[in-house]
């Protein structure tokens, strides 16, 4: 398994070439990008062609892979105007990990509409995904839906994407220490392990989530993708980005 | 072994209720206070009788033990007048260890001049320590004397101690890189064993010391006493104190 960062929070306030240093320096083997926050990074969709060039040449010249960009896409609402946005945007965000080199993007289903009907919402979403795999069917790149929001939990992300149907679309596991109440965690990435591309850890020393736990299953899954960190902002960030990879690497290689 | 915080430069800006509280939040067993640098705990020679009394009844309210007072005493004069004013210094700090039931003390030999003789030097550095052996006689406060400055070298620290001959006298083993110069660290390890009371960590992110090969050294040592982490400044310091203790945590029981 290969530790990537994510610029949610930590993180963001780096430029490009800074987190390709610190990422190098401290052993993180990827840059997951958060767009739409406006980032440092500078990683969105009004980047132009010279620009993703750029972009592009930097990850091509540094030991740390794009290992994906984050969009805010999502395929919660009722309205199929809204969510054909949703997926016209990510359509373009599709175009943009195509010129930049990232393997993946990142949608959410998300939160379900007060009053709506599950089923429904969730048929929506996997009809969204399809129309996404569809369209980046030669793009080399892969759209995960991720257990966020009511989407944390297995049978909405597994439904969705089964309902999509479609080999470019897949699963980002999300570490919701909301599982722990209703099962141990091996219960929620059973199912979704033949769709699972992607993983976001947040703050790994929490005990709140079983992240020893975490890393046996995926050893003994097989699993060697990517995981990115997705921790809380700090002042000290880069301090914290150091201890954070030690403590990813004692945990993971010692459960 | 037992974890504990050193307020050396991560936590001097926290209250000594802050640190109470922060430490046992993270599972930090003790705490131990650099005195003589104005950091915000208050423990210092200036407290009033009735400070000492607050600090030592806001310990014994604590889950968290007093580890012990670092103070910047040092007794690597030339001159006797010089060594006798830290040596009166640190008799100082003795009483104060008893008044808010702190049960050791640290000082320092520091840095040979350059214009003494090695053996001169080990020998007047031993007789301040033998005379603050005998000062705490009763007192149930250690005096440790830190491998610090040049007596990282283990024949430094060893010396002066021997020298000084009272069991109240032992040493403070400082995890320096510098010590791998002269060999693995299991070497110097091995040679201050006998008199060894206590530990400071550094970053223990940091390759540069190995962190690991310590902690398995110790074990087999069946050394039981508190480590105390003296991690750098932060301004994420809370953060920091949190990822550390669990770093600890993994690395020790994992080496």
């Amino acid at each position: 398994m290969k530790l990537s960062l994510l610029t949610f929070q930590l993180g963001k306030d780096f430029e490009l070439d800074e987190l390709l240093a610190l990422c190098a320096k401290y052993g993180y083997k990827g840059v997951e990008c958060r767009a739409q926050l406006d980032h440092k990074h500078g990683l969105e969709l009004e980047t132009t062609a010279d620009q993703r060039a750029t972009i592009k040449a930097k990850f091509d010249d540094s030991p740390v892979d794009l290992a994906g960009i984050s969009t805010s896409c999502r395929f919660e609402s009722l309205d199929a105007a809204e969510r054909q946005e949703h997926v016209d945007t990510t359509k373009k965000f599709i175009d943009l990990a195509a010129d930049v080199g990232a393997p993946r993007v990142r949608v959410f289903g998300n939160a379900f509409p007060e009053g709506s009907n599950k089923d429904q919402v969730v048929e929506n979403v996997g009809n969204c995904l399809r129309e996404i795999g569809q369209y980046a069917e030669d793009s080399g790149v892969d759209c995960n839906l991720e257990m966020h929001g009511d989407f944390y939990r297995w049978q909405y992300t597994l439904r969705a994407v089964e309902i999509a149907d479609h080999e470019r679309i897949g699963i980002v596991y999300n570490c919701d220490s909301r599982e722990t109440k209703w099962s141990p965690i091996s219960e929620f990435l059973t199912p979704v392990a033949p769709y699972l591309r992607h993983i976001h850890l947040h703050n790994i020393e929490d005990s709140k989530y079983p992240y020893g736990e975490l890393f046996r299953i995926l050893k003994n899954m097989g699993y060697h993708e990517f995981a990115s960190l997705e921790a809380g902002g700090s002042a000290d960030a880069e301090r914290v980005m150091g201890i954070y990879a030690r403590l990813f690497e004692w945990m993971y290689w010692n459960s | 072994m037992k974890l504990s915080l050193m307020t050396a430069s991560l936590g001097q800006d926290m209250t000594l209720a802050e640190l109470l509280s922060v430490t046992e939040k993270y599972g930090y067993e003790g705490l131990e206070c650099r005195a003589e640098k104005g950091h915000k705990h208050g423990v210092e020679l200036e407290t009033s009788r009735e400070q000492r009394a607050q600090i030592k009844a806001a310990f014994a309210d604590s889950a968290v033990s007093f580890a012990g007072i670092a103070c910047s005493c040092r007794f690597e004069y030339p001159e006797p007048e010089r060594r006798r004013e830290q040596v009166e210094r640190a008799k100082e700090f003795i009483d104060m260890c008893v008044e808010v039931g702190s049960p050791r003390l640290r000082v320092f030999g520091n840095y040979k001049p350059d214009a003494v003789d090695e053996g001169e030097f080990l020998e007047y550095v031993g007789a301040s320590l033998r005379e603050l052996g005998e000062y705490a006689e009763g007192s149930d406060v250690a005096v440790n004397l830190e491998m610090h400055g040049h007596f990282y070298r283990r024949r430094y620290a060893v010396g002066a101690v021997e020298a000084a001959d009272h069991e109240g006298i032992g040493i403070l083993y400082n995890c320096d890189p510098r010590e791998r110069e002269a060999g693995p660290v299991g070497e110097t390890l091995q040679a201050v064993a006998p008199y060894l009371r206590h530990l400071h960590f550094h970053h223990l992110e940091d390759p540069r010391y190995p962190y690991n090969e310590l902690f398995r050294m110790l074990k087999n040592l069946g050394y039981g006493g508190l480590v105390t982490v003296e991690g750098g400044q932060s301004d994420d310091a809370e953060r920091v104190m949190a990822i550390y203790a669990r770093l600890f945590e993994w690395m020790y029981w994992n080496s």
